[in-house]
C-alpha cells in the first residue's frame, strides 16, 4: 500500500512539474495574445485586452492565480473562441480517445501475437521477418505512412476513407471506415515495439534451463505455452507499456494532421500558433497525466506480478 | 571476461572488444576465481576488423554502407552540379520521375532529387548535432547523479520524469514558438528530448562502476572526483553512451522530419526530409513522388540508423541472453 | 601516539524505501587504534560491520558519532592532497580491482601520478617495471589490459598499486579471500615481505581466520556491528575468551573440539541484552537482559562477555 501511495505521490510531482514548465514555457514566447490578434490596437487597448484575459502582472502572479483556479477545478476559457478549455477539449476527445484505443487494440491482437511467434519459431524465416519487420515498422514515422495511405487509398479506396470521421452515432461500420486508416498510422510504431519485445523476451525464455526441463518431463506443448511462454512474454511488454502510451500520445497529433481529423492533438498544435495559452496549457497537463497515470498503472502492476520490486531501494 | 560468456552460443565473440559495464550484472558480477583466462592474446586491427565483421553480418554492413554513402553524400552536396536544390524552374513543373529526374520535379520545377539529397544532408546533420550534443551533456549529468546520489541524483531523476511525461513534440512546437521555427529550434527541441533517455541509460551504467573496486582505491589514492569520472568512470561507460547515441539518432531524425513536416522545423528554401514531405503533401494527388520519394529515404535512412544501432549494442553487449540457434 | 585511532566510533546508515526509513547501526560505538607498524586482523561474517570499520579508518565514511584521529587530528579534517600516497586498499574482486580500460602500467603508476612524484615516462616504466617484479610478476606484464590477466595477477597488481607511494596505512579488504588457496599463500607471503620491508600499517580483513593469522599482530573481533574481542594474535588463536571467537575457530578448522558450537547463520536480527544471546549456547539469564561491555584484561586483551567477568 505504501509502495502504491509514493508512485502516486511521485506521479502528482511529475504532473505538477509539467503543469509549471507549460506554463512558463508558453510564457516565454514572444509576441502576446493582444499582439497576435489585436496587431492595430492602441497602447491602452492591448493593455484592456490583457486585463480582460487574466494577462496582466507578471509570469509569477499569473502562475498563482492559475495554479489556484486549476486546483479549484477552473480549467479557464479558450483566448480564441471564449468557450471553456473544457468544453474545447471535451468535444474533441472521443475522437483521439477512439483512435488511441483502436491502435492499442491492434498493437495487442497483432503486434503482441506476432512477436511470440516470431520468437517461438526462431529456426525459421518468420524469426528474420520478425526482426525485421520489427526495426521497420519502428523506422517509419507515422506522417510517412499517414501520407502513403492517404495518397493509396486516394487511388483505389476498398471502401476506406483516409481523411475526414464519421463519430459513432452515425453506426459502428461507417464510424470504422474512416477510423482504421489513422488508427493503424498511429500503431505503427508500437506495433514495431511490441513485436521485437515480445520477440525477444520469448527468445529468452525459449532456451532456458526451466523450459528444457519441461519439455523433458514431457509437459504439452500447450502448457508450456500457457505457462511459460505466455507470462513470461507478457512482463516484459508490460513494462515497456508507458513506452507505448508515450508513442500514441504524441503520435495523434501528426496522425490528425495528415488525416485532416478534429481531435485533441490537432486542436494542441493550433493552439500554440494562436497563443491559446490556456487551451494549450490544460491540454499539455492532461496528456501527461494520461501518461503518468499509464506509467504509474504500469509499475504497480509490475510490482504486483513481481513482489521484489517493492522492496527495492530506488533513490 | 572472455569465458563470462562462452557458454552463449556464438562462440567466436570478439574478445577484443572490452566487457563494458553494462546496467545489468547477468551474476557475472561475483565471478570469483578466474586463473584460466591469463592467456595473452592480442589480435593484430586487421584480424580484429575482420573478425568484427564476421560477427556483424552481411546485413549489417550493407547497412553500414547505405548509411556511410548517405552521409559522405550529405557531406559533398554542397558541390554537387546537380544539385542545386534551389534552382528554380531548372526542369518543368511536376514532371513525374524520368531518368533525366530521378525522383520528378516539384511546383516550381526543381528536381525533387536534388531536394531530397539536400534533406538528407540537413536531417542528419541536425539530429546528429542534437543528439551528440546530449550525449555529452547526459553523460556528464548522468555520471555525476551517479557519483553524487543524493539531492542532486533525486533533482535530476525528477526533472527526466518531467521531462519524459511531457507530450514531446508539444513540447518541440513550445520551443520552436519562443526561439522561432528554424533550425537551431530543432536541434534545441531534439537536445531536450532526448536527454532524459541519455541521463537515465548513463546513470544507470554508471552506478555499477562508481563503487567498483578500482574506483575506491583511486579515490584512496587521492584522486579528484573529476579525474575519477573522467579516467575511471567515463571510458566504462562509454559503451553504452555510444549504443544510446545511435537508438537517439534515429529518435531524433523522427522528432526532427516532425517538426519540419508541421512547418516548425527548417524553413523555405531550406529543406529538411520532413519539410519536403509537408509542401508534397500540398500536391499529394497530382505530384504523389514528391511526398513519395522523400518519405521512402527518411524511412531508409531512419531504418539503417536503426538496424546499424541494433548491431552495435549486440556486438558491444553481448550478455544479453542470445537464442540457441 | 597512535597512527589511527578510533573513539567511541559509530555509524548508522539510512535503508529501506523513503516512506519507510529505518537507521541500521553498522558499527557501535568501536574504539580501536592503529599503531605505526602494526597489522589488526579484523574478523567476523558478512554483515558483521567489518567492511565498514575499514571505510571509516580509510576515510571512505565518516563516524556519524565520536571520532577517527589520524596522528591525532579528525582524518576528515584532513585535505585529499595530503592524504595522498599515504593511504591505499586492496580490496575484494580481482575481477573489478583494476580499470579494465586501462593497461596494468598506468594503474600503477596512477597514485605516485597523483602525487605528482611520478618522474618521466621512461622513469614511470622502470619503477612499474620493479615494484612488479617485486610482487613475482614479469615487469613487462604493464603493457597489458587487465582482462590479459588472471585474477590472481591481478591481485599482485593491486598490490603494487598500493605499495607504489609506500603508503603509511593499507587497507587489505578481503583482499585473498577470490583466489585458489594455493595462491592465496602465495599473496599472503607477499603482503608478509612487504610489510616488513615497507612497514605500513594495515587492517586485514577478512572471513578466514587461517590467512588472518597469518599476516596479524592483533585480531579484533566483529558482531553484528559491535568489536566483542580484541586480543593479541598469540593469545587469541590459543586461548580466544569469546564464545564467538571461538566459534569462528571451529567454523575455520583451527579448532578441534570447541566447548561448544555456534549455529552459523544470518545476523539481522535487533535484539535486546548481548547480540549473541540467541546463538550462544552458553548464554544465562544476564545475557537476554544485558548488553555486556567490553573490559579490559592483561596484555591489552579487550572481551565482551559476560562469562568472562569474574
Amino acid at each position: 500500500m505504501l509502495f502504491i501511495a509514493a508512485r502516486l505521490g511521485l506521479a502528482a510531482l511529475t504532473i505538477a512539474g509539467v503543469a509549471t514548465l507549460v506554463f512558463f514555457g508558453m510564457r516565454l514566447i514572444p509576441g502576446s495574445y493582444a499582439d497576435l490578434f489585436f496587431p492595430l490596437a492602441s497602447e491602452a487597448d492591448r493593455e484592456a485586452i490583457s486585463i480582460e484575459y487574466g494577462l496582466d502582472g507578471s509570469a509569477l502572479e499569473q502562475y498563482i492565480l492559475w495554479l489556484g483556479k486549476l486546483l479549484q477545478g477552473d480549467f479557464g476559457t479558450s483566448l480564441v473562441t471564449n468557450k471553456p478549455v473544457i468544453d474545447e477539449i471535451v468535444q474533441r476527445l472521443p475522437l483521439t480517445l477512439e483512435l488511441g484505443f483502436l491502435a492499442l487494440m491492434i498493437i495487442a491482437f497483432i503486434g503482441f501475437p506476432m512477436g511470440i511467434i516470431s520468437g517461438m519459431f526462431h529456426k525459421k524465416w518468420t524469426s528474420q521477418v520478425g526482426r525485421h519487420s520489427s526495426t521497420f515498422l519502428m523506422s517509419i514515422p507515422n506522417f510517412v505512412l499517414g501520407s502513403l495511405l492517404v495518397y493509396a487509398f486516394s487511388v483505389n479506396s476498398l471502401g476506406l476513407k483516409a481523411g475526414g470521421w464519421a463519430p459513432l452515432s452515425e453506426g459502428l461500420m461507417e464510424n470504422l471506415k474512416y477510423a482504421i486508416l489513422p488508427a493503424f498510422t498511429l500503431s505503427i510504431t508500437g506495433l514495431g515495439l511490441v513485436l521485437a519485445t515480445a520477440r525477444s523476451s520469448v527468445l529468452g525464455v525459449i532456451g532456458q534451463d526451466h523450459i528444457l526441463a519441461a519439455v523433458s518431463r514431457g509437459l504439452s506443448p500447450k502448457d508450456i505455452f500457457s505457462k511459460h511462454i505466455f507470462r513470461n512474454a507478457l512482463i516484459p511488454v508490460i513494462t515497456i507499456f508507458a513506452i507505448v502510451a508515450g508513442y500514441l500520445l504524441g503520435g495523434t497529433v501528426l496522425v490528425e494532421t495528415v488525416f485532416s481529423l478534429d481531435g485533441v492533438g490537432r486542436l494542441l498544435v493550433n493552439s500554440i500558433t494562436r497563443r491559446d495559452y490556456p487551451v494549450v496549457q490544460i491540454g499539455v497537463i492532461l496528456t501527461a497525466t494520461a501518461f503518468v497515470l499509464t506509467n504509474t498503472i504500469a509499475d504497480i502492476l509490475y510490482g504486483i506480478i513481481d513482489p521484489r520490486v517493492t522492496e527495492k531501494n530506488d533513490g | 571476461m572472455a569465458n563470462s560468456f562462452s557458454d552463449s552460443s556464438d562462440s567466436d565473440t570478439p574478445t577484443s572488444i572490452h566487457d563494458s559495464a553494462s546496467t545489468h550484472d547477468n551474476g557475472h558480477g561475483d565471478v570469483l576465481i578466474e586463473d584460466s583466462g591469463a592467456g595473452a592474446n592480442n589480435p593484430s586491427p586487421g584480424q580484429r576488423f575482420t573478425r568484427l565483421l564476421r560477427v556483424a553480418g552481411p546485413t549489417t554492413v550493407i547497412m553500414v554502407l547505405i548509411l556511410l554513402s548517405m552521409i559522405f553524400i550529405g557531406i559533398i552536396e554542397p558541390y554537387l552540379a546537380i544539385a542545386d536544390y534551389k534552382n528554380i524552374a531548372s526542369g518543368p513543373r511536376r514532371s513525374a520521375p524520368t531518368i533525366q529526374w530521378l525522383f520528378g520535379t516539384d511546383n516550381l520545377g526543381r528536381s525533387v532529387f536534388a531536394r531530397v539529397l539536400e534533406g538528407i544532408r540537413l536531417t542528419f546533420l541536425l539530429s546528429v548535432t542534437a543528439v551528440v550534443a546530449a550525449g555529452i551533456v547526459g553523460s556528464f549529468i548522468g555520471m555525476a547523479a551517479a557519483w553524487y546520489r543524493g539531492i542532486f541524483d533525486t533533482f535530476i531523476a525528477r526533472m527526466a520524469d518531467v521531462l519524459f511525461a511531457f507530450p514531446s513534440l508539444i513540447f518541440g512546437l513550445i520551443i520552436s514558438a519562443i526561439i522561432g521555427p528554424g533550425s537551431f529550434a530543432a536541434i534545441v527541441a531534439i537536445f531536450f528530448i532526448v536527454l532524459p533517455t541519455m541521463v537515465r541509460v548513463v546513470r544507470g551504467a554508471a552506478i555499477g562502476v562508481v563503487n567498483r573496486d578500482f574506483v575506491v582505491a583511486a579515490q584512496i589514492s587521492g584522486a579528484s572526483t573529476a579525474r575519477i569520472l573522467f579516467k575511471h568512470i567515463f571510458p566504462n561507460v562509454a559503451s553504452v553512451t555510444v549504443v544510446q547515441t545511435a537508438y537517439l539518432l534515429s529518435i531524433g531524425m523522427i522528432i526532427e522530419s516532425s517538426l519540419s513536416f508541421l512547418g516548425l522545423g527548417v524553413q523555405p528554401p531550406a529543406s529538411s526530409l520532413g519539410a519536403l514531405l509537408r509542401e508534397g503533401s500540398a500536391f499529394l494527388n497530382i505530384a504523389p513522388w514528391m511526398v513519395l520519394a522523400p518519405g521512402a529515404v527518411l524511412t531508409l535512412a531512419i531504418f539503417c540508423v536503426n538496424y546499424v544501432g541494433d548491431a552495435a549494442r549486440s556486438i558491444i553487449e553481448p550478455a544479453q541472453p542470445r537464442p540457441l540457434e | 601516539m597512535a597512527l589511527l585511532e578510533a573513539q567511541n566510533a559509530s555509524i548508522d546508515f539510512w535503508a529501506g524505501p523513503p516512506w519507510a526509513r529505518r537507521a541500521v547501526h553498522a558499527l557501535q560505538n568501536v574504539d580501536l587504534s592503529v599503531e605505526a607498524g602494526e597489522v589488526i586482523g579484523v574478523v567476523g561474517e558478512s554483515g558483521s560491520g567489518k567492511s565498514t570499520l575499514g571505510n571509516l579508518f580509510i576515510g571512505r565514511l565518516k563516524p556519524t558519532l565520536g571520532t577517527l584521529t589520524y596522528h591525532g587530528k579528525p582524518l576528515a579534517s584532513i585535505p585529499r592532497r595530503e592524504r595522498a600516497g599515504r593511504f591505499a586498499a586492496v580490496l575484494q574482486h580481482p575481477k573489478w580491482s583494476l580499470n579494465p580500460m586501462m593497461k596494468v602500467g598506468d594503474s600503477v603508476i596512477e597514485p605516485l601520478q597523483l602525487l605528482g612524484k611520478a618522474g618521466s615516462s621512461r622513469e614511470q616504466q622502470q619503477r612499474v617495471g620493479e615494484i612488479l617484479e617485486r610482487v613475482s610478476l614479469p615487469g613487462n606484464y604493464q603493457y597489458r589490459y587487465p582482462h590479459e590477466l588472471s585474477g590472481g595477477q591481478r591481485q599482485r597488481v593491486s598490490i603494487a598499486r598500493a605499495m607504489i607511494t609506500k603508503p603509511e596505512f593499507v587497507l587489505f579488504d578481503e583482499a585473498v579471500s577470490a583466489l585458489d588457496v594455493s595462491v592465496q599463500a602465495q599473496v599472503l607471503n607477499m603482503i608478509k615481505d612487504l610489510q616488513r620491508d615497507v612497514g605500513f600499517s594495515a587492517i586485514f580483513i577478512s572471513h578466514d581466520l587461517a590467512a588472518t593469522r597469518y599476516v596479524a599482530s592483533r585480531i579484533a573481533v566483529f558482531y553484528a556491528g559491535k568489536m566483542v574481542e580484541d586480543a593479541p594474535s598469540g593469545h587469541f588463536y590459543e586461548t580466544a575468551s569469546q564464545p564467538y571467537s571461538k566459534g569462528l575457530q571451529f567454523a575455520s578448522g583451527l579448532l578441534d573440539n570447541p566447548d561448544f558450537e555456534l549455529k552459523l547463520g544470518e545476523n539481522t536480527k535487533v535484539i535486546t541484552g548481548c547480540s549473541l544471546n540467541d546463538r550462544c549456547p552458553l548464554a544465562y539469564d544476564l545475557c537476554k537482559r544485558e548488553s555486556p561491555p567490553l573490559r579490559h584484561f592483561d596484555q591489552g586483551l579487550r572481551v565482551a562477555c559476560h562469562l568472562n567477568e569474574e
